[in-house]
């Protein structure tokens, strides 16, 4: 006699959570190779002026870790955009789960993966303005001392901004799962807003509503309560979707 | 007690039907053979029931529960077919690991003996089997993670006789010694004869009859002998198929009972008993003619 088994929400989403980190652990793979990229890329200066004054040639190269963070953004949009596809999603139901617990788990493990990414970013970018210092030896007038806790800070708001953008490409995909003319339409109004209305467009005052912020702890706030709101609405709207098609 | 439950189930995609008022029940532990021809909507039935697709109307159960979205329907069963994306950066053994962790009942111990014995190197990747090495393997999960509703989507796709004959032998074995509510869909009726216990058939999204495998085993007769008096004791009867077996030597299916046996007996004429299998292709044939009329063109 087989009895019935019961579970609990906890337990699944744990049990779909550490199948992932495990399944799909080439995502961390990727965001290592984005980073070393942008580390090489980097390593000739991030920015930079040539100035000349007779037989005096001044040379002024920056180093930051701009592109490594840039870079990191765009995998965090990718990795949230590629878990929606219909391979992943069908593993999901291969074992136990339902819509709720596979959107949770995989909230989970893109949460886990900003954090991934805001850890080593700015330790990357760090390193690279050491390889800069040491790279040129004589050369370098100055390296910026950071001010006390700004590591910290600057985990903090790279996390928030892989959390906001992996979000968004979670968003992305599920729409183009829910609706394939979405995955065409969305893009369209979103760069056409940028392109034909400019500064004053929709687009450029969400990015400014981020960026703007002074503070780092407001930042993070609105961050999270982003997540708060455009979770769940995912979670709505794709409630019914049929898996394993 | 029904493990499953479906009432005037239907689904369509946009504009075609995919079933059609679909009204059974399945009891609990028993192994029921899904059977149809090829789109007459078997895995469709079964997606529903396993909580992948919704109805489109119609009400189906499991467990007493709405499968789509239930945790409780998706913890008790398991679904296997040929299409499991199952991640590549696993080993064979990792992803039994895995199955385990979901699955209260899973017994780790026969998963690896079956791996074993069917040869598949527990260090192996999903994705570099062979088609009929990926549905044994998905077999082997299906078996070992011993879940009160088991679902097999034609599972013995590109396996080798000899390993199906293996499969259908595991199967009854877990079956006596852990019973519990199966549903195999396949075409190969005669192979799941001794298998099955119940059979329901479906055709063009219809349900034609759900029964008792032996119940279908009297289900019809084959009544031999000369044309004009097999026409004559068949009259009026539906007749499921009917064919020459040699010069005015000719063949009738058609529903057995006391009356018709007595008919052919009086007559002379031969009576055989039919086959599940012929009598599943007799009653959902939907081809026109035959195949040899699709080679002779002189024909209209």
């Amino acid at each position: 006699m087989m009895s019935l088994t019961e579970t609990s929400l906890k337990r699944v989403i744990w049990n779909q959570y550490v199948y992932k980190l495990i399944a799909l652990n080439g995502m961390f793979t990727s965001l290592m190779a984005t980073q070393l990229a942008a580390f090489a890329l980097s390593l000739s200066g991030t920015g930079g002026t040539t100035t000349g004054y007779g037989d005096i040639t001044i040379k002024v190269k920056y180093f930051s870790g701009d592109i490594i963070f840039y870079f990191t953004l765009i995998w965090a949009f990718m990795a949230g955009m590629s878990i929606t596809i219909k391979a992943y999603r069908d593993a999901d139901f291969i074992f136990v789960t339902n819509r709720w617990t596979s959107h949770l788990s995989n909230i989970a493990l893109l949460l886990t993966e900003s954090l991934f990414a805001g850890l080593t970013s700015p330790l990357l970018g760090n390193l690279l303005k050491l390889v800069a210092y040491w790279g040129n030896p004589g050369n370098v007038l100055g390296v910026m001392a950071p001010p006390p806790g700004s590591l910290l800070m600057n985990i903090l708001v790279t996390t928030g901004y892989a959390a906001l953008l992996s979000c968004l490409g979670y968003l992305t995909g599920m729409l183009a799962q829910v609706n394939k003319l979405l995955a065409f339409v969305v893009p369209c109004v979103l760069f056409g807003s940028l392109f034909l209305q400019g500064s004053d467009g929709i687009v450029v005052d969400v990015i400014r509503f981020y960026a703007a912020e002074a503070s780092v702890w407001i930042f993070c706030l609105k961050a999270a309560l982003t997540l708060a709101i455009v979770y769940p609405v995912i979670m709505l709207m794709s409630d019914s979707m049929e898996v394993r098609r | 007690m029904n493990v499953i439950e479906c009432r005037q189930l239907s689904k369509s995609y946009y504009r075609k039907r995919a079933l059609q008022d679909l009204s059974f029940s399945i009891r609990e532990h028993t192994i029921t053979g899904v059977i149809g021809r090829n789109g007459a909507g078997k895995t469709t039935l079964m997606k529903i029931i396993a909580g992948f697709y919704r109805p489109s109307s119609g009400e189906v159960t499991v467990f007493g529960e709405r499968p789509f979205n239930s945790l409780k329907v998706s913890q008790n069963m398991i679904y296997i077919d040929d299409q499991m994306p199952l991640p590549t950066s696993l080993t064979l053994l990792d992803i039994l690991h895995m199955a385990g962790r979901f699955y209260p009942n899973w017994d780790h111990d026969l998963a690896t003996r079956m791996l074993n014995y069917f040869s598949l190197h527990p260090e192996g990747r999903h994705h570099q089997l062979s088609k009929g090495q990926r549905s044994t393997f998905h077999a082997i999960v299906g078996l070992a993670a011993r879940c009160p509703l088991t679902i097999f989507d034609e599972p013995t796709t590109g396996m080798d006789s000899s390993i199906r004959k293996d499969f259908y032998r595991a199967l009854l074995k877990e079956y006596l010694s852990h019973p519990r509510t199966i549903l195999l869909s396949s075409h190969l009726l005669n192979e799941l004869e001794d298998l099955l216990e119940d059979v329901l058939l479906i055709h063009q999204g219809k349900l034609l009859f759900h029964m008792p495998i032996d119940e279908l085993r009297e289900y019809a007769v084959s009544i031999t002998g000369p044309e004009k008096l097999v026409e004559r004791v068949t009259a009026d009867r539906e007749i499921y198929h009917q064919q020459h077996t040699g010069s005015n030597v000719y063949t009738t299916v058609v529903r057995r009972d006391a009356s018709i046996l007595e008919a052919a007996r009086q007559h002379g004429l031969e009576t055989a008993p039919v086959s599940p299998e012929d009598i599943c292709v007799y009653v959902t044939k939907q081809t026109k003619g035959r195949i040899d009329d699709v080679f002779n063109r002189n024909q209209p």
